[in-house]
C-alpha cells in the first residue's frame, strides 16, 4: 500500500501517527491508545463522511453511552454555552476525515460552513478515523476531485497537517499550542482488502 | 505604527550595537533559510511552481478591479458583509462602526500584516476596546510593548531568557526558561480570552475570486480561534491578495508553506466561505471582509513597480538577506521588511520617507532567488533607487559629486589633469575624511605612481615604460 506507506512516513515526521487497521481491529486499538490512562472524556463528530463509511455503526456500541455524540446539524434544544462545556472537557475527539493527502500526511475535512470545526480544535488530542480509499497521492488529487464533485464544490475546507506548532521561541519546536497536540489517524481498510 | 524609514542612517548604529539581538535574528535567520533550502531540494518542479506562481499572481494583478468585484459579489452572495477601505483611516472607522454594532468589548487577533500597517490595534486601544494578540509571537510583543521585527517569526529577536523574564514579570508565573513551559502558561491565558471574546479579527493569506472565498494558513490553530469562537468575524485583507480559482490553491498553499517555513503544508490551512448556518455547532454568526487599498493602487500606475504586489507575504527574502540577517527588522523602521519592504516602503510612505532603503543592499540578489511568485526583487531595488534620485531626494552632496564626475567623466582631459592632481594631493590631504561613509570600514584605492595609459603610451613612443 504505497500511498498508506507515504502518509504515515510524512505524518510521522512532523510529529503524529497513523495505524493501518481493518473494521474488526478498531475498537482494540483504540482501547490500546488510551489503556493507560484513567478515565477519558470522548467526543465524537457523527459527520456525513463518518455515517457514509459507516465508522459510526463501530463505535456506537462502545462509545454509546459515555461520550458526547454531535451530529451535522445542531438540535435547536442544543445550549451553546453546554456544548462548549463539553468541548472543554473532552479529553479525546474522534472524526472522520472526506480525504487524506499522502505526500504531506494531511487530513482534508470538507464541511459547509463550520460543523465540526471546534471538535478538532479544543481538546488536547485528536483521533482522525479514515478509509483507506479516501488516500491520495498529493493536493493536485484533491483539488481535482473536487472539481468534479458537485456537493463539494459548495464545502468550507480545512487541512489539518499535524498537531498545532510554534516555534515562536528561539525557533524551537513546541506542539500543542492552542489546538491538539496529539493527532492519531487510523486508516481503515475494508475487510476482504489485503493490506 | 509610526514608520521611523526615514531616520534609517541615523537610527541603524544604535539598532546595530544591540549585539545580542543581532545575534538572535542572526541565528533564527540561518535556521529559517536552511530549512526552506533542505526542503525545496526535493522538490522536482518547483522552479516551474514558481513560473505558474508568478504567471496567476501577474494575472490577478493586471485584472485587479474587475477582479476585486467579481471576489466581492461571490462573497456577498455567500453571506458576507463586505467593505471597502481606501485607507487605514477608513478601515479602522470602518472596523470600529463594526465593533459598536455589536456592543464588542474583547477582541481577539491572529498575526496579520495589515493590521499592523493600518494601526489597528493602537486605533481600538485607544477607543477602550481590549484587543489581545493570539498568536505565540504577537502575544510576547504584545506583552513587551514591542513591534514585529520579522513576518513569521515576530519576535525573533527574543532569546527565550527574554521571554522567561517577560512572563515572570507580566503574567507572574513561575520563571522558566523551558519554551514549552512558556507556551502552555499561553495557552491557557489565550484559551480564557478566545472564549469570552466579543468580535475576531484575522487577516487572509488569499482570497478566492471565483468563490468569494478566503483562506487562513497557520500553525497555532489561533487564527481558527478567532474565526470560529467569537460572534462575530473581521477579516482585512489587502486588495491585492487576490488568486483567481480553488484549483489555483494547492500551488500556492505549497509555494507559501516551503517558502516561508520550509513545511510541506502548515498545520491549519482553512478555506472558509461564508458565516455559520443556523444549524451549525460553531462558526461566527456574522462574517465582514474590509478590503484595504492604503496606497496598494498606487503600484498599478507603474508597469514593472506593480510586481511588488505579487507578494504573497512569505519572508523567504528576509531570510536570505545578508542585509537583514545582520541589522534585524526593527531598523527598517515600518512594518514591511527585509527586500521586500525595502522596494514597497518607499512607494508606501513617499520615496522622501524612505530614501536610504532600497540603497540599504548589496544587490547580491538572493531575495530574487528565493521569492515564489519570481518577483525580481533586487531589480526593483535598483528601480526605487532610480525613482529617488530623479525625485531628486538624494543629498546636495552627492549631486554635486555626481555633477562633478560627470563633467569629468566626459573629458579624457580633464580626467587626466584630476588625475595627475590627485596623485600628488593624496599625499598631503586625508581625503578618506571627507568621505568617512566609505573609508570607515574601507581603505580608499590609490591612484597609481603610473597609469596605464600613461604606461601604454610610453611603451608605445620609447619601447619602455616610463620611469
Amino acid at each position: 500500500m504505497k500511498l498508506y506507506e507515504q502518509f504515515e512516513q510524512e505524518l510521522r515526521k512532523i510529529g503524529g501517527e497513523a495505524q493501518l487497521l481493518e473494521k474488526s481491529e478498531l475498537l482494540s486499538i483504540l482501547d490500546q491508545l488510551h489503556h493507560s490512562k484513567k478515565e477519558l472524556n470522548f467526543s465524537i463528530y457523527e459527520s456525513s463522511i463518518m455515517k457514509k463509511n459507516q465508522f459510526e455503526k463501530l463505535l456506537r456500541p462502545y462509545f454509546s453511552n459515555n461520550a458526547n455524540w454531535f451530529s451535522e446539524k445542531m438540535p435547536s434544544s442544543q445550549n451553546q454555552d453546554e456544548y462548549r462545556q463539553q468541548l472543554l472537557e473532552t479529553d479525546v475527539a474522534i472524526i472522520s476525515a472526506d480525504y487524506l493527502i499522502a505526500d504531506s500526511g494531511t487530513v482534508v475535512l470538507l464541511q459547509s460552513n463550520h460543523e465540526g470545526q471546534l471538535l478538532t480544535l479544543l481538546p488536547p488530542k485528536l483521533i482522525v478515523l479514515a478509509s483507506n480509499n479516501s488516500l491520495l497521492p498529493n493536493l493536485p488529487a484533491f483539488f481535482k476531485k473536487l472539481s468534479t464533485g458537485e456537493k463539494e464544490k459548495e464545502d468550507s475546507i480545512i487541512f489539518i497537517t499535524g498537531p498545532s506548532k510554534t516555534a515562536d521561541i528561539e525557533k524551537i519546536l513546541v506542539l500543542g499550542v492552542h489546538g491538539p497536540e496529539e493527532v492519531n489517524v487510523l486508516v481503515i481498510s475494508d475487510d476482504d482488502e489485503e493490506r | 505604527m509610526r514608520p521611523k524609514s526615514k531616520y534609517f542612517k541615523k537610527d541603524l548604529p544604535l539598532y546595530m550595537a544591540n549585539e545580542k539581538v543581532i545575534a538572535n535574528i542572526s541565528r533564527a535567520t540561518r535556521i529559517a533559510a536552511d530549512k526552506r533550502r533542505n526542503s525545496i531540494e526535493c522538490i522536482k518542479n518547483w522552479e516551474e511552481m514558481r513560473e505558474a506562481g508568478h504567471r496567476i499572481r501577474k494575472s490577478v494583478i493586471d485584472n485587479i478591479r474587475s477582479n476585486l468585484d467579481e471576489f466581492e459579489k461571490n462573497a456577498v452572495r455567500n453571506g458576507i458583509i463586505v467593505k471597502r477601505a481606501k485607507n487605514a483611516l477608513e478601515a479602522n472607522e470602518i472596523a470600529v462602526e463594526i465593533a459598536n454594532e455589536h456592543q464588542a468589548k474583547r477582541i481577539v487577533k491572529s498575526k496579520s500584516m495589515i493590521t499592523e500597517e493600518i494601526g489597528y490595534n493602537d486605533y481600538m486601544i485607544k477607543r477602550d476596546y481590549e484587543v489581545v494578540e493570539t498568536d505565540l509571537g504577537e502575544y510576547i510583543l504584545q506583552l513587551a510593548g514591542e513591534s514585529p521585527s520579522h513576518l513569521i517569526g515576530p519576535a525573533m529577536h527574543k532569546s527565550r531568557v527574554d521571554i522567561a523574564e517577560l512572563f515572570n514579570k507580566k503574567l507572574k508565573i513561575p520563571y522558566s526558561e523551558d519554551p514549552q513551559f512558556l507556551t502552555r502558561a499561553a495557552r491557557n491565558i489565550l484559551r480564557e480570552k478566545f472564549l469570552s471574546a466579543d468580535l475576531g479579527v484575522t487577516g487572509a493569506n488569499f482570497g478566492i475570486v471565483e468563490n468569494g472565498s478566503i483562506v487562513i494558513v497557520e500553525n497555532e490553530g489561533n487564527a481558527r480561534m478567532c474565526f470560529t469562537l467569537p460572534k462575530v468575524h473581521i477579516a482585512f485583507i489587502g486588495m491585492e491578495r487576490l488568486i483567481p480559482k480553488v484549483n489555483d490553491l494547492g500551488l500556492f498553499m505549497t509555494l507559501l508553506s516551503q517558502s516561508a517555513n520550509g513545511q510541506k503544508l502548515t498545520s491549519y490551512i482553512s478555506l472558509m466561505k461564508g458565516p455559520r448556518s443556523a444549524s451549525s455547532y460553531d462558526g461566527a454568526e456574522k462574517r465582514y471582509y474590509i478590503i484595504v487599498d492604503n496606497g496598494r493602487s498606487s503600484f498599478l500606475d507603474d508597469d514593472y513597480l506593480k510586481q511588488a504586489l505579487y507578494c504573497i507575504r512569505c519572508s523567504a527574502c528576509y531570510n536570505v538577506c545578508p542585509v537583514y540577517q545582520n541589522i534585524g527588522g526593527h531598523a527598517y523602521g515600518w512594518v514591511y521588511q527585509g527586500p521586500i519592504g525595502a522596494v514597497i516602503t518607499p512607494q508606501f510612505l513617499g520615496l522622501e520617507n524612505a530614501v536610504a532603503l532600497p540603497f540599504a543592499s548589496s544587490l547580491c540578489g538572493s531575495c530574487t532567488d528565493v521569492c515564489p511568485v519570481k518577483i525580481p526583487l533586487h531589480h526593483l531595488l535598483l528601480y526605487q533607487r532610480n525613482r529617488i534620485v530623479k525625485s531628486g531626494n538624494t543629498s546636495s552632496l552627492e549631486k554635486s559629486s555626481m555633477k562633478a564626475f560627470t563633467s569629468i567623466g566626459k573629458s579624457d582631459k580633464k580626467f587626466n589633469r584630476v588625475i595627475k592632481l590627485g596623485r600628488v594631493m593624496q599625499n598631503l590631504i586625508p581625503f578618506g575624511a571627507f568621505v568617512r561613509g566609505w573609508s570607515r570600514s574601507r581603505e580608499l584605492p590609490r591612484i597609481a605612481n603610473t597609469t596605464f595609459h600613461e604606461w601604454w603610451d610610453s611603451v608605445a613612443k620609447n619601447g619602455k615604460s616610463p620611469n
